[in-house]
């Protein structure tokens, strides 16, 4: 039966093998953060960055115009609706309401452009509130880039001490520190690693959003 | 009294002579929630779903239509169900990562393409057992049969190819070169032109499959929507050869082309990342799967206008229609 001398040194191996292979695999592997695309370092998701939503791919209503896209706030009725129509919280069944209930009270003679107003503000907001979230993503591209470089430098720093000849007590101190920080170093890159995936999904939700909302404006088009 | 009788018996003895709408079902993989969707096409809702193995893809119906075969892509394996339980009956040997599938006019066998594995895997439909395996270009996908049966083409996104293969001997026959990745093969009812249409190289070519020849490359151009984003992917002719339905992709649109000039004709915005097609078999609807916007959308094939778009499971993919 092993003493609790020897179980402890094979908890100490065990730990410095697991964090060795965790700070192994994060440099061979964390690289995938700032790899996805090719042409733009700090993206880091599969899905392709396409930094706006532009009209064309989503509305097949009127055209809208610099005028149309300039003006929309100016509409009282329609700047009412937009943000209720763009947050996320509204959900989809209660944002078709709201727009018949809108559509319903427009004259014939300008109803065409008044649901493109509604269209253009609400593509205006989503695409604000995407952008923001794309400079968020791009933003945690750069931190974990820089984390994987701690994670560099501590792993040097425990390598250069664990290879001393003869250690000193404050050289042991040194390493247990080092191993520490190497842990927890390699435990938030990897949980915010594993985070990355439900960040990158926000701006598809998004696009997903604006399609939604641009279909049921377009179904009281006629 | 009499006479109201009369006319209410002539009434009713009318509306009753009036064909009540065909009930077709639409059967859809949502290749995300590893399930098929099964949509009535009179009331255009869906009725039910069942779970099927993973990552679904290719999906048809046995010529008797008794049968509905799913090609479980992660799986490795086509499932057979049966089409009035909806029960899961066997699996078929497909060969890896079986994506599309194709019957012989006659109704076997079938035949598979592979995409990880750069084969077409042939299968005995009554024996349930591999025929042969036809090595094609890199990441075969696309699949279509002449009307009579002797040549198969399948398409290989990689390679950038249209094989022509021979049905009896299992031989690539002649190889067309098409825009980058090629995605799907049709032909029309009559046997008479090939349509290929290719992903990234945003075009639809027209073969002659007698000379193997490209008649015309279709283009796209849909305003204010970048040239990358037109796609296509799914095709549907009409049996009378007269109008093509390309799907584009992330493009979210249908293109209706007139199949005799091959002039894109309209575009019909339907669901965001369109795929594959497939109409009711009287031509009234065609469906299309809407991957990223989780739908399916209804176009009135003779209005060439999108009726509705029906909520389905998470990547809807593959669509069949059939008369359960």
């Amino acid at each position: 039966m092993p003493g609790a001398a020897d179980l402890g040194a094979r908890r100490r191996m065990r730990r410095r093998l697991c964090i060795a292979f965790s700070a192994a695999a994060l440099l061979l592997f964390g690289s995938r953060v700032w790899s996805a695309d090719a042409t733009d370092p700090d993206w880091p998701c599969v899905q392709r960055k396409v930094p706006t939503i532009s009209a064309g791919m989503i509305w097949a209503g009127p055209a809208l115009d610099q005028a149309l896209r300039s003006t929309w706030r100016a509409d009282e009725a329609v700047a009412r609706l937009v943000p209720r129509l763009a947050a996320r919280r509204t959900e989809l069944e209660e944002a078709e309401t709201l727009i018949e209930s809108f559509a319903s009270g427009l004259k014939a003679a300008t109803r065409g452009r008044r649901l493109a107003l509604l269209f253009a503000g609400v593509l205006e907001s989503i695409n604000t509130e995407r952008r923001q979230i794309m400079a968020g993503i791009e933003r945690y591209t750069r931190k974990q880039r820089e984390l994987a470089q701690a994670v560099r430098k501590t792993r040097d720093e425990l390598s250069a001490v664990l290879k001393m000849a003869n250690r000193s007590d404050a050289d042991k101190a040194r390493r247990r520190k080092l191993e520490e920080t190497l842990s927890w170093q390699s435990r938030i890159h990897d949980e915010r690693e594993q985070s990355l995936q439900f960040v990158c999904e926000s701006p598809v939700l998004l696009e997903q959003r604006a399609f939604a909302i641009a279909r049921a404006i377009m179904n009281h088009l006629e | 009294m009499r006479r109201l009788i009369g006319i209410i018996v002539m009434g009713l003895a009318f509306l009753s002579a009036i064909p009540a709408a065909k009930a077709f079902k639409v059967y859809v993989t949502n290749e995300k929630d590893n399930t098929v969707s099964v949509i009535d096409s009179v009331t255009l809702k869906v009725e039910k779903s069942f779970a099927v193995g993973q990552r679904p893809r290719g999906i048809i119906i046995t010529k008797d239509g008794k049968r509905l075969l799913v090609c479980a892509s992660d799986d490795d394996t086509v499932q057979v169900f049966d089409i009035k339980t909806l029960k899961l009956l066997y699996t078929l040997p497909s060969g890896p990562d079986p994506e599309l599938l194709i019957l012989h006019p006659s109704g076997n066998p079938l035949y598979i393409a592979n995409e990880d594995d750069n084969l077409i895997t042939i299968v005995d439909l009554e024996a349930r057992k591999i025929l042969g395996e036809v090595p094609v270009g890199v990441e075969p996908e696309g699949m279509g049969i002449s009307p009579d049966g002797k040549v198969l083409v399948n398409t290989s996104e990689t390679t950038n190819m249209a094989h022509f293969i021979d049905t009896s001997s299992y031989e690539i026959i002649d190889n067309v070169l098409v825009d980058s990745r090629p995605r799907v093969a049709e032909f029309t009812a009559d046997g008479s032109q090939l349509w290929v249409s290719s992903e990234i190289g945003g075009t639809v070519a027209v073969i002659d499959p007698v000379t193997r020849k490209i008649v015309k490359k279709i283009t796209f151009d849909v305003p204010g929507v970048p040239d990358e984003a037109l796609q296509p992917v799914g095709i549907r002719v009409t049996r009378d050869g007269a109008r093509a339905f390309v799907a584009l992709g992330p493009a979210n649109r249908v293109a209706v082309v007139n199949a005799k000039t091959l002039e894109v004709e309209k575009y019909l915005l339907v669901g965001q990342r369109v795929w594959q097609l497939a109409f009711t078999p009287d031509e009234k609807y065609l469906f299309s799967t809407n991957g990223v916007s989780n739908d399916v959308s209804v176009i009135d094939v003779a209005k060439l206008k999108v009726k509705k778009s029906i909520r389905t499971g998470r990547f809807p993919w593959g669509v069949v229609v059939g008369l359960e």
